[in-house]
C-alpha cells in the first residue's frame, strides 16, 4: 500500500491518494459474469472531492489501460499513479489551471495512513476557492486531454464495486 | 495493503509465503543514476529459500512489461509479450518462485534459480 499526500496551500489542508493491492473474486470482468477466479487488482481512492462535494469513489486497476477518463494507457505504474493524482487534482480544482500539478506537490510514504484530511467539508472548500486569487475559475483550462469537470465523468471501470 | 500468497507443500506438510506489495519510493541503486522522483511499483519478497539454500533476490515490477525472466520473457509461456493484467503478472512471478528456472531459459539471459525449498 502507498499513500500520497497532496497539500493544498490555499486551504492549508492535506488530501490523500491511497493505492492498495487487493485480491478478490470479481462479480463481472469486461462485462462478463465471474468465472470464479481470484483476481488481483489495485484500488485507488482519494479524500479529494469534486467541487460540488461529491466523492470520487473507488477506481479498480487491473492493468495499465485502466486510466482516468481522457488519459492514454500508461506504460508504468508510476505514470498510472501520477495520472490519477493529476486527474483528481484537476477535477477537484485544487491547482492553477496552467500548472503541471502531478509531480510538484506530491510526496509518498509506504504502508502508512493519516487521518489529517478527515473533516474536510465541501463548504469550506468552496469558500476558499472563491477567495484565492491563485485558483482559476476555469480550472480545466490547460488540460486539453481531460474531460470537463463533472461528477458524471468518472471512468466506469469493470469490476468497480 | 500487501497480498500474501501461501504455497503449501503436501509432500513436506509445510508452507511458504510470497508477499506482493504496491509501494511508492525514491529508488536508488549503485548501477542507476541518481533520481529523486517517486516511483510506484510492486515489491515482491519472500522469506523462503531456494533448494540450494540461497535467498531469493528482491524483485521489483514497475510495469507489466517487466517480465519475470530477466525482464525479457514470461515464465509459464515462452513469450516476450507484456502481461495483460496484474493478475497474470502475479501468477507468473509466483510460478517462477515455486518452480525456479534454468539459466538462459527461453533465451532470456536469466541466471539459474532453483525451485522453492520446503523441506
Amino acid at each position: 500500500m502507498t499513500t500520497i499526500r497532496v497539500f493544498n496551500e490555499e486551504q492549508n489542508k492535506y488530501y490523500q491518494v491511497d493505492v492498495s493491492l487487493f485480491s478478490a473474486v470479481m462479480d463481472r470482468v469486461n462485462n462478463l459474469p465471474s468465472n470464479g477466479d481470484i483476481d488481483y487488482y489495485l484500488k485507488i481512492t482519494t479524500t479529494m472531492k469534486y467541487p460540488d462535494g461529491t466523492s470520487f469513489g473507488e477506481y479498480v486497476i487491473r492493468n495499465l489501460s485502466d486510466v482516468p477518463t481522457g488519459y492514454s494507457a500508461a506504460t508504468t505504474f508510476t505514470q498510472l499513479v501520477n495520472d490519477y493524482i493529476e486527474y483528481f487534482q484537476v477535477q477537484a480544482t485544487l491547482g492553477q489551471s496552467s500548472s503541471s500539478s502531478s509531480s510538484s506537490s506530491t510526496s509518498s510514504s509506504s504502508s502508512s495512513s493519516s487521518s489529517s484530511s478527515e473533516g474536510y467539508s465541501s463548504s469550506s472548500y468552496s469558500s476558499n476557492s472563491s477567495s484565492s486569487k491563485s485558483l482559476s475559475s476555469s480550472s480545466s483550462e490547460g488540460y486539453s486531454s481531460l474531460s470537463s469537470s463533472s461528477s458524471q465523468s468518472q471512468a466506469p471501470i469493470d469490476g468497480t464495486n | 495493503m500487501a497480498i500474501n500468497i501461501n504455497i503449501y507443500s503436501n509432500a513436506n506438510s509445510s508452507s511458504k509465503t510470497i508477499s506482493f506489495d504496491f509501494v511508492g519510493d525514491i529508488l536508488a541503486a549503485s548501477d542507476s543514476p541518481i533520481d529523486t522522483t517517486v516511483d510506484y511499483y510492486f515489491k515482491v519478497t519472500t522469506g523462503a529459500r531456494q533448494d540450494n539454500n540461497a535467498a531469493y533476490p528482491l524483485k521489483l515490477v514497475r510495469g507489466l512489461d517487466e517480465l519475470v525472466l530477466n525482464k525479457q520473457k514470461q515464465r509459464i509461456v515462452n513469450t516476450a509479450n507484456a502481461y495483460s493484467s496484474i493478475k497474470e503478472m502475479i501468477i507468473d512471478y509466483t510460478w517462477d518462485f515455486i518452480n525456479g528456472h534454468s539459466a538462459n531459459l527461453y533465451g532470456s539471459s536469466c541466471t539459474l534459480q532453483f525451485p522453492m525449498k520446503f523441506s
